[in-house]
């Protein structure tokens, strides 16, 4: 069991990075338009190409 | 994470996944068309452009502009006048009663310039309305919108002791891995976990936003109940105004009281927005938040004087912060696109959440524990 709670850790490191950069892109284009919109669009963006890996054949 | 935890969180997953997928999907195929509503909307509706705004020009009188709606609606009552974010037009809403529902509303585009009528468009007829529908009550009432409600939040549960699961299970795996020269199963279990991993903050947030939605019409009473009527108390008993005051006469007294901001739209007496006796004019700033906080101002609908400013209960301001992040519609159409491909992520994690349980293997629950534990690989699991 020690061995496994010391393991968990690395598997959630890319969901809570993606899910901090999910938040941050949803909350961006609300305070301002311009470039804030646009920070929206690169890090939301960047969570559609995390899912890469599954429409490689 | 001891193999009973892990049960307890896989039964968790599966009940609540079992129960909401088949609506969540229905969600998700009808959200889908209404993320671009605007879009075609403006594509669809028959309706002139405004003419371009000259420098100095005045805005043309609110009065003339209902009073040629009212000529148009033939007989209706108003309900709301209101002005576009994006272009110089009037909208104006009539319907036979005040507290008519939205289908039933009639909608005039007037040029906020010129007050040239610019068009018409009715909002029961069209595909759209009927998806909308279908998206936030499958045409059965308030009753089945609480109820999609209910089904969201089981959704958020789902998502949780997804995430929960996803630990033990990628424990030995890297980030992204998908198994493709396993089983059928095995790939889209490893997509499953992948797409679910990724999508899992945006998927919480529209999810747990639109929970907050369903409540919308009960919120609004409630707050009816609460400010408005606090603010009407001494009207109480006097019938709803029949003649009303000057619209440009009451939206220039709102405006004074709030001259940092600019009106959104004004709600007649009876329509639910702002009491019996009252024009509520409704103030907001111009970024996408501040353009969605809305702040009103109760004027007096027979004399056009302000009687109050009610301070908006947290509730509604929740319920006002909750539509832009269910709706995906405040960073232009990139933004829509976006919200498109995450909903489109979300129906295949939906979908194939399904598919792994019709193609379970036999077993009980602790078959699937183990699956859990070994990422999959029940061979290794069986020694």
């Amino acid at each position: 069991m020690s061995k496994a709670r010391r393991g968990l850790w690395p598997a959630y490191r890319m969901p809570a990075l993606l899910a901090a950069i999910s938040l941050i892109g949803l909350v961006s284009a609300l305070l301002e338009d311009g470039l804030f919109d646009v920070v929206s669009w690169v890090l939301l963006g960047a969570i559609v190409v995390a899912m890469r890996p599954a429409l490689r054949r | 994470m001891t193999r009973g935890k892990i049960k307890a969180w896989y039964l968790v997953h599966k009940w609540t996944s079992l129960v909401c997928t088949l609506f969540l999907l229905i969600l998700c195929v009808t959200g889908l068309p209404l993320i671009f509503w605007e879009e075609i909307d403006q594509a669809t509706r028959d309706m002139r452009e405004p003419a371009p705004v000259a420098e100095g020009a005045r805005p043309a009188s609110l009065d003339a502009i209902m009073a040629r709606a009212i000529e148009r609606s033939g007989g209706d009552v108003p309900l709301f006048l209101g002005w576009d974010d994006h272009e110089p037009v009037v909208y104006v809403n009539t319907g036979a009663r005040p507290d008519v529902p939205v289908e039933e509303m009639k909608v005039f585009l007037f040029d906020a310039y010129s007050g040239a009528e610019l068009g018409n468009q009715s909002l029961d007829s069209g595909v759209m309305m009927f998806i909308y529908r279908l998206h936030t009550d499958l045409f059965l009432g308030l009753g089945m919108t609480l109820f999609l409600g209910v089904m969201t939040l089981l959704f958020a549960a789902a998502l949780i002791s997804g995430i929960v699961l996803y630990g033990p299970f990628m424990r030995k795996l890297d980030f992204g891995t998908v198994r493709r020269d396993g089983s059928r199963r095995l790939k889209w279990l490893d997509m499953h976990n992948l797409i679910g991993a990724v999508t899992l903050a945006w998927a919480l947030v529209v999810g747990l936003t639109g929970a907050v939605n369903t409540l919308a019409r009960p919120l609004q009473f409630a707050w009816q109940a609460q400010a408005v009527a606090e603010f009407s108390a001494r009207y109480a008993g006097q019938p709803r105004p029949g003649q009303f005051a000057s619209l440009d006469t009451s939206v220039a007294a709102a405006r004074a009281r709030a001259p940092d901001m600019a009106p959104a739209f004004v709600s007649y007496p009876g329509t639910g927005y702002s009491g019996d006796h009252h024009f509520g004019v409704f103030m907001h700033g111009d970024t996408p938040l501040t353009e969605r906080l809305v702040k009103p101002v109760l004027v007096d609908a027979a004399t056009g004087e302000v009687t109050a400013e009610p301070a908006v209960p947290w509730y509604i301001t929740t319920l006002l912060l909750s539509q832009p992040l269910h709706f995906g519609d405040y960073g232009g159409l990139p933004l829509k696109l976006l919200w498109a491909l995450l909903d489109l992520a979300t129906i295949v994690v939906l979908g194939s959440g399904l598919y792994l349980w019709l193609r379970r293997s036999r077993g009980s629950t602790e078959a699937r524990v183990t699956e859990i534990m070994e990422a999959g690989l029940r061979a290794r699991a069986a020694a």
